[in-house]
C-alpha cells in the first residue's frame, strides 16, 4: 500500500513534470506537517470537530500516479456533470487530467500547476506559501502542499473584459479510502473583471461499500490592483467524502471580490474561508449557503482580515438543515491597527427544518484599529409559524409552504450568484432536494 | 329542498362561540350568520376580539375553541387546517400582514391560486387573471416581482391583500381591519376593490375599529363586538349611532372585575 510519504511526493511530482523548488516546498510541507501538533479541541474554532477524522493517516490511501490516468466514470455520469448551464466557457477536468485541452482563450491561461509554477515561480510561490496561517491550519494545509496533484493554475491577464463566465468543473473519480488534494491558483491581473465558478465533484467508485474519500483542497484567489472577480465555489462532493478547505483571496488596492461559497455536499466538512484585505480601497461581499440533509457536519470558519485602510468586508452565510445534520460556523472579523476607516459585517442565519438538525454559531472579533465600522448579527430558529399560517391560509398546503419559506431564506444568496442560469439551476435543484427529504 | 339541504345554511354561521387564547378566554360566547350575498360590518374597541375572531375563523393552531362551534355551509371547521378552509373558498386579509422575504408575489400567487383550486394552473392563465386584477387595483405589473410584504408601506401591504382576494375568488372574505393605516386617497382605493368583489353569491365580514371605510361601503348589516361578545346588532344606521355616541354606550352593564 501506497503511504504518505517522501517517496509518493516524488512519484507525484516526477508525473507532474515540476520545477525544483515546487518539489522542495513537498517535501518541507512534509515535515513541517510531521512536527506540528493536531488542532486542540480548547481552541473555539476546532472543537467541534473530530479532526482525526480528516487524518489520511487514518485508514486512507495517498492517489497513486496510476490513478490519476484512469476515468472510473460512465459517459451518462460524466454527461451530467458537464451539461452546459449556458453561454459558460466550460473547463472539464477529470481526475488531474483536463477532459479536452483547454480552450485557448485571450486573456485567460488555465494550466497545470506545475507548468505555471516553472513559467512564473514568485507569482505562484507567493499564492501558495503558508504566510498568515494558524500552526492549526498547517497542520492540514501542508498535506495539501505536500500531496497535491490535481492541481489547477488559472490566469486572467491584466485589463481584461469580462467576456462569458468561465467555469472550471473539477470530477475527481475516487476509490474507498482514498485522499485526493487538489489545489487551484487563481489570479485576476489588474484591472481585469471575471467571472468564475468553480464547481469540485466526487464520485466514488464502489458507493455501496459506504468507505469514505477524503478531500483536502487549497484555493488561492489573488486579485491585483483594481481587479474584480465574480466567484462562485460549487461544492458537489459526495456523501461519502470528508472534507477539509482552505480557501483565501488576498485583495490588493481596489479591488472588489464577490464570493459565493455554496455546500451542497460531503459528509464532513471543517472549511476555512479566508479574505485578506491588504490593498486600500478594497472590497469583499462574501456569502455562503449550506444545505445540509441527512447526517451531513458542516463546520466553516470564516476569516475577514482586514490589513489596509478604507477597506470593506461584508458576509452572509445562511444555512438550512434537515434531519440530523449540523452546523457550526465560526467568524473572525480582525481589523489591523493600519486598518483605519473600515467596514466590517457578518450574519450568519441557520434555518432549523426538523427538530434534530443543530446550528452554533460565534462571532469572534479582534479589532486594533479605533475608526471602525463593525457589526455582526446570527440567528438560529425553526421555520417562523406566522409565515407558514399566512401561506397556509391561502390555500397552500404546510409542507409547499415551508418550502417556499426555505427558498425564500436561500434566494439573498442565490441572488448573489452572477450567472442567471446557475441560479435557476440551483433553485431547481435546492427545491427538489427539499420536496424529498421536507 | 329538505331542511339538510346546502342552500338553507348561512354561509358562515358562528355559534356560541368562545375561544381562549395561551389559557385566557378572548372570545365569550360570540354568535354571527353571514349569508352569500351579505356584507356585514364587525365593530369593536380594541381588544374586544376582534383580530381572535379573523384568527380563528381562519384557523390560526394558537387559538383554541373551547366551547360552541363555527360552520362554514353548514360544515363545521373545527380541527380542518387553514390551506383546507381556504380550498373550501374562505379568506382572511390579514391587519398585519406576514413578510415572505425572497418569496415573490407571482410565486406565491400561483402557489396559493394552485391551493385553491386543488390542481395545477395553465402559465398563461395565471398570467391574464394577475394581469386584470393588478390593472382594476391600479397596480403596477413589476409589483408582483417584489418579495411578499417585505419593505412594503401600510398600504401597499393591503393593496396586495385586496389583490389576493380578487385573485383567489373567495366564497367568503373576512377582512381584518383593512382600512386601518390608510391614507384617503388609498382607503378609496382598497373600498373600490372590495365593492368590485361583491357578488350575490360572495359573502363579506369587514371587521373595523372605524366608522370611516363605511363611508365607502355599505353594510347591510352592522354588529358592535364588546368584551368577546356580540353587544349589539342592527342596520347600517348602527354605524352612524356609533360614530356619534362611541362605544361607551355598548359596554356590557357589569364590568367583569378583572378588568
Amino acid at each position: 500500500m501506497t503511504e504518505f510519504n517522501l517517496t509518493t511526493i516524488d512519484q507525484t511530482a516526477r508525473r507532474l513534470n515540476e520545477p525544483a523548488w515546487l518539489i522542495e516546498l513537498r517535501r518541507r510541507s512534509l515535515a513541517r506537517h510531521a512536527e506540528l501538533a493536531w488542532p486542540h479541541p480548547s481552541d473555539d474554532i476546532w472543537r467541534r470537530t473530530d479532526v482525526r477524522l480528516l487524518d489520511p493517516a487514518q485508514g486512507f490511501a495517498p492517489t497513486a500516479p496510476e490513478l490519476l490516468a484512469r476515468v472510473a466514470l460512465s459517459d451518462a455520469q460524466l454527461a451530467s456533470f458537464t451539461r452546459p448551464l449556458g453561454e459558460e466557457r466550460l473547463i472539464v477536468r477529470v481526475n488531474g487530467s483536463f477532459l479536452s485541452p483547454p480552450p485557448a482563450m485571450d486573456h485567460l491561461r488555465v494550466e497545470e500547476l506545475g507548468r505555471a509554477a516553472g513559467a512564473r515561480p514568485e507569482a505562484i510561490r507567493r499564492a501558495i506559501e503558508a504566510d498568515g496561517l494558524t500552526d492549526a491550519e498547517q497542520k492540514l494545509a501542508s498535506l495539501n502542499l505536500a500531496f497535491h496533484h490535481d492541481d489547477v493554475a488559472l490566469t486572467v491577464a491584466p485589463q481584461a473584459g469580462p467576456g462569458a463566465p468561465i467555469r472550471l468543473v473539477r470530477i475527481m473519480a475516487v476509490r474507498p479510502q482514498q485522499a485526493v488534494f487538489p489545489l487551484t491558483v487563481i489570479t485576476i491581473g489588474a484591472g481585469s473583471a471575471v467571472t468564475l465558478i468553480d464547481e469540485y465533484v466526487s464520485v466514488p467508485e464502489a458507493p455501496g461499500t459506504g468507505a469514505p474519500h477524503l478531500v483536502n483542497g487549497r484555493i488561492e484567489i489573488v486579485l491585483e490592483q483594481n481587479a474584480s472577480l465574480h466567484y462562485v465555489r460549487l461544492q458537489r462532493l459526495d456523501l461519502h467524502a470528508r472534507e477539509f478547505l482552505l480557501q483565501r483571496a488576498t485583495l490588493a488596492q481596489g479591488t472588489t471580490l464577490t464570493m459565493t461559497n455554496i455546500n451542497l455536499g460531503s459528509a464532513l466538512t471543517k472549511a476555512h474561508v479566508m479574505t485578506k484585505l491588504v490593498g486600500p480601497g478594497a472590497t469583499a461581499k462574501l456569502y455562503g449557503f449550506v444545505f445540509g440533509h441527512g447526517a451531513q457536519h458542516i463546520d466553516q470558519h470564516t476569516l475577514q482580515d482586514h490589513r489596509a485602510p478604507n477597506t470593506v468586508s461584508d458576509l452572509q452565510f445562511r444555512a438550512a438543515l434537515q434531519d440530523e445534520s449540523r452546523m457550526i460556523y465560526t467568524g473572525l472579523i480582525r481589523i489591523a491597527k493600519a486598518a483605519q476607516q473600515t467596514n466590517a459585517y457578518q450574519a450568519n442565519h441557520n434555518l432549523l427544518l426538523s427538530r434534530t438538525a443543530r446550528a452554533e454559531t460565534i462571532p469572534m472579533l479582534e479589532i486594533l484599529a479605533d475608526d471602525v465600522q463593525c457589526k455582526h448579527g446570527a440567528s438560529t430558529g425553526p421555520i417562523d409559524e406566522e409565515q407558514a399560517f399566512y401561506l397556509m391560509s391561502r390555500g397552500i398546503p404546510r409542507e409547499r409552504a415551508q418550502r417556499l419559506i426555505v427558498m425564500g431564506f436561500i434566494e439573498p444568496i442565490v441572488q448573489q450568484v452572477a450567472f442567471a442560469p446557475l441560479q435557476e439551476r440551483l433553485r431547481r435543484e435546492l427545491e427538489g432536494s427539499l420536496s424529498d427529504g421536507g | 329542498m329538505t331542511k339538510e339541504s346546502p342552500m338553507t345554511h348561512p354561509l358562515l354561521a358562528v355559534e356560541d362561540l368562545h375561544v381562549a387564547v395561551e389559557g385566557k378566554e378572548i372570545l365569550k360566547g360570540l354568535a354571527l350568520a353571514v349569508n352569500a350575498g351579505e356584507v356585514h360590518a364587525l365593530m369593536g374597541p380594541n381588544g374586544s376580539g376582534k383580530s381572535t375572531l379573523s384568527f380563528c375563523l381562519m384557523g390560526h393552531p394558537k387559538y383554541a375553541v373551547t366551547a360552541g362551534r363555527i360552520r362554514y355551509r353548514g360544515e363545521e371547521l373545527d380541527g380542518l387546517s387553514p390551506d383546507a378552509r381556504a380550498k373550501r373558498g374562505m379568506f382572511l386579509a390579514f391587519q398585519y400582514p406576514t413578510a415572505i422575504p425572497g418569496v415573490t408575489i407571482a410565486n406565491f400567487l400561483r402557489a396559493a391560486l394552485r391551493g385553491v383550486r386543488g390542481g395545477d394552473v395553465p402559465v398563461k392563465e395565471f398570467r391574464q387573471t394577475v394581469k386584470t386584477h393588478l390593472k382594476a387595483l391600479g397596480i403596477p405589473d413589476a409589483f408582483v416581482n417584489r418579495y411578499v410584504n417585505d419593505g412594503f408601506s401600510g398600504g401597499e401591504k393591503k393593496r396586495l391583500e385586496i389583490l389576493q382576494m380578487a385573485v383567489l375568488n373567495p366564497a367568503l372574505a373576512v377582512l381584518d381591519e383593512t382600512d386601518s393605516g390608510l391614507d384617503i386617497d388609498a382607503l378609496k382605493t382598497v373600498a373600490a376593490g372590495i365593492n368590485a368583489l361583491r357578488t350575490p353569491e360572495r359573502g363579506i365580514l369587514l371587521i373595523t375599529h372605524y366608522q370611516r371605510l363605511l363611508n365607502y361601503i355599505r353594510p347591510d348589516r352592522v354588529h358592535v363586538m364588546v368584551d368577546g361578545r356580540i353587544a349589539r346588532s342592527g342596520g347600517a344606521e348602527l354605524a352612524l349611532e356609533l360614530e356619534a355616541k362611541g362605544y361607551e354606550g355598548f359596554k356590557p352593564a357589569i364590568e367583569p372585575a378583572s378588568v
